[in-house]
């Protein structure tokens, strides 16, 4: 089973100061080659969650794997070569480095994966263009020049350039209109079927949830972190309110 | 892929990138520049005479002597008579004597008068003997030879006239039209004053003074005033009989007979003798003789010494003006780093996705690297060209009022350390942003 899971996360831990831990998960399964919905208020540790799953941070305790692949025991580089080649990432936003052409960042996320791994066939980026109805000279232009929905458009095009097998994305459509995030989100499964990937898709705007194989909810797996208690910052305010209260 | 990520993101910050460029080119400009002109000058300076064992003057300091006899600057007060040229060579160790005397100039050159023991002897560089590339040497005291630059500047080919002018201002009024000089060869380029210098016989220089200075007067006056009506037809003369000149191997141009090369007057006032020894050994206890010698007040040097003392002399300022050109460096390169240190704020977002994109933090590291890299080797590569542009057109003007003799390569040996060392200086700046990002590459969160 474990083969079959895009993540699988046990008993895992994790703080940035040991006195106030951010995540503990028992268990989290994503299928490989379904969609998930999760959601998650920002601050509720969700970020952590997605550096975990990406390999830009490691537990103190647990494992987690990806793809088959246990990577928080892979070597610092070598999660940053896995990510690189077989996790798409797309954020809120500034995904795409302003001063590059499109074209340069895309092949910025090409440069970093593993060479062997890179789609060699010719069609892939056209047919990526066209199902995210973007033009080939945008591929000319400079990143800055964008709007914002094109700029997550191509965000969503350089994430899967590589054929990853686990798309993650997080609050992709925060800044677009209720039309746009309509037609974003359709573009998303069409490309999710396309590509055979699985995909993570996390915000907290339950009206998206139409269409995810399933929706989970972060304060369901994670035992430590509420809505109320958030960021690292916070838990350190809570935790002192509360030994005031209870020197009291 | 990093060094097009580096290149659009130095285009990105231009300006700030612009000015930081502006500053470490002035810098680099003036490091290299300090440093060519320091390795120039000494060698320039300590090739201008080799092969000489010692220079005898009238009585004055050593460095004074040196740099009038040899590098044609500032002045002996006072002469000294030929007849002591004799008296050295009467000296057993003594192999080779030339008489130098100075003080005439013609259109800003220096004239110095002289026998062709001078063209024999007087050796530059490496032992490189003098040479005539064309033309000959004196055989009629009426006959001048041209350095390199001195004829190349004033345009003279062989057979033309000049005229002398009294003093060493390159502005002179007044002026010996009475006893004109024809140029009978041109010298090869030496780089050294020599090229600056127009060389007469001092029996020309004596007729040049004229009846004013000179008991011997008598038969030199006479003849110019005599030749001077068919001064303009003696090219055609062809008389053999002066062919008792040692370099009349050289004469497709023909003497004119009514100018000998008479003996000297042991009387007629010289500068300064070059002597050359059999022996030099003999050396030191020479310059004793001579230094201590109560009848004739002279002075004795040994050119190689006192070149050194006067480096002695220099090599302090040398030392602190590259000193302060290498801070000056040091203080741009901490200035690049600076600048590079206030843009990281901005671009942790970019970090960011770099990061995302599955870039290891020692890429982040090495990207504000060869960004740093980047900047310095644009502004070495315009320091090296308006370095070199620089020189190129200061180069006459070196030549001719300092007496500096400087190549437009700028490729040697101690630059090339220069250079690597400033890219040195470079990272060990950019280390402070470098590691910075590196770290902020580390921690970076995704949003």
């Amino acid at each position: 089973m474990d083969k079959l899971a895009a993540i699988h996360i046990q008993d895992c831990h994790f703080a940035y100061t040991p006195e106030s831990p951010i995540l503990h998960i028992p268990s989290f399964i994503v299928e490989a080659g379904t969609t998930v919905f999760l959601r998650g208020p920002s601050g509720s540790g969700k970020s952590t969650l997605l550096q975990l799953c990406t390999g830009m941070l490691i537990p103190q305790q647990g494992q987690i794997s990806i793809l088959g692949q246990t990577i928080s025991t892979l070597s610092a580089s070598a999660r940053d070569r896995f990510r690189a080649t077989h996790i798409g990432v797309v954020l809120q936003q500034f995904n795409l480095i302003d001063y590059l052409s499109v074209q340069d960042n895309i092949k910025l996320a090409q440069h970093f994966a593993k060479p062997e791994a890179l789609d060699k066939h010719p069609d892939y980026l056209d047919e990526l263009l066209k199902a995210l109805h973007l033009s080939q000279n945008i591929l000319q232009q400079k990143a800055n020049a964008l709007s914002v929905g094109q700029q997550q458009r191509v965000a969503i095009l350089r994430a899967l350039i590589n054929r990853p097998k686990l798309l993650i994305v997080d609050e992709p459509t925060s800044a677009l209109d209720e039309a746009a995030k309509t037609g974003f989100m359709e573009m998303l499964f069409r490309l999710q079927h396309l590509t055979d990937c699985t995909l993570l898709f996390v915000s907290h705007d339950m009206r998206l949830t139409q269409g995810f194989d399933q929706v989970i909810d972060l304060a369901d797996i994670n035992h430590i972190a509420t809505s109320s208690m958030s960021t690292a910052h916070t838990g350190i305010t809570t935790a002192k309110i509360k030994t005031a209260k209870g020197a009291q | 892929m990093l060094f097009k990520v580096a290149l659009e993101s130095l285009k990105n910050r231009r300006s700030s990138v612009l000015l930081t460029i502006f500053a470490l080119t002035i810098s680099i400009s003036l490091l290299l520049t300090v440093e060519h002109i320091r390795q120039q000058a000494k060698v320039s300076f300590t090739r201008t005479v080799s092969g000489v064992d010692l220079i005898v003057g009238p009585r004055t300091g050593s460095l004074n002597l040196l740099l009038f006899s040899v590098y044609h600057k500032g002045s002996v007060g006072s002469s000294m008579e030929y007849s002591t040229r004799a008296l050295l060579s009467q000296n057993k160790n003594v192999e080779w004597t030339i008489p130098v005397s100075l003080g005439d100039t013609h259109r800003g050159f220096t004239v110095l008068g002289t026998t062709n023991d001078f063209f024999q002897h007087f050796q530059y560089g490496l032992n490189q003997p003098l040479q005539i590339v064309q033309g000959r040497a004196f055989a009629a005291s009426n006959e001048a030879v041209l350095g390199a630059t001195a004829a190349k500047k004033l345009g003279y080919r062989l057979l033309d006239g000049i005229v002398l002018s009294h003093g060493l201002g390159s502005v002179s009024f007044k002026q010996h039209t009475d006893f004109p000089f024809k140029v009978v060869g041109i010298l090869a380029a030496t780089g050294t004053p020599v090229d600056e210098t127009v060389h007469i016989p001092l029996q020309g220089l004596a007729a040049a003074h004229g009846a004013k200075n000179h008991t011997q007067k008598s038969s030199f006056t006479k003849n110019i005033h005599a030749d001077k009506h068919d001064h303009d037809d003696e090219h055609g003369h062809g008389h053999g009989e002066y062919h008792s000149s040692a370099e009349h191997q050289f004469s497709s141009i023909a003497p004119n007979p009514k100018y000998p090369l008479s003996q000297i007057s042991a009387t007629e006032p010289i500068s300064a003798i070059h002597v050359g020894l059999t022996n030099p050994v003999a050396v030191l206890s020479l310059q004793q003789k001579i230094n201590q010698n109560q009848e004739i007040p002279l002075s004795a040097i040994l050119p190689g010494i006192v070149l050194n003392e006067l480096w002695q002399l220099v090599s302090f300022i040398e030392h602190l003006l590259l000193g302060i050109a290498w801070l000056i460096v040091v203080s741009s390169c901490i200035g690049l780093a600076t600048m590079l240190l206030a843009s990281m704020r901005e671009r942790t977002k970019e970090i960011a996705i770099l990061r995302t994109l599955g870039a290891a933090p020692t890429r982040i590291f090495f990207l504000l690297q060869i960004e740093a890299l980047g900047i310095v080797l644009t502004a070495i590569l315009i320091s090296l060209m308006s370095v070199t542009g620089m020189l190129f057109l200061l180069q006459n003007w070196l030549a001719s009022t300092l007496g500096l003799y400087l190549t437009l390569n700028l490729f040697t040996l101690s630059t090339s350390l220069i250079l690597l060392g400033i890219l040195a200086v470079t990272c060990i700046c950019t280390l402070i942003p470098a590691i910075r990002g590196y770290q902020d590459a580390l921690t970076n969160r995704l949003q």
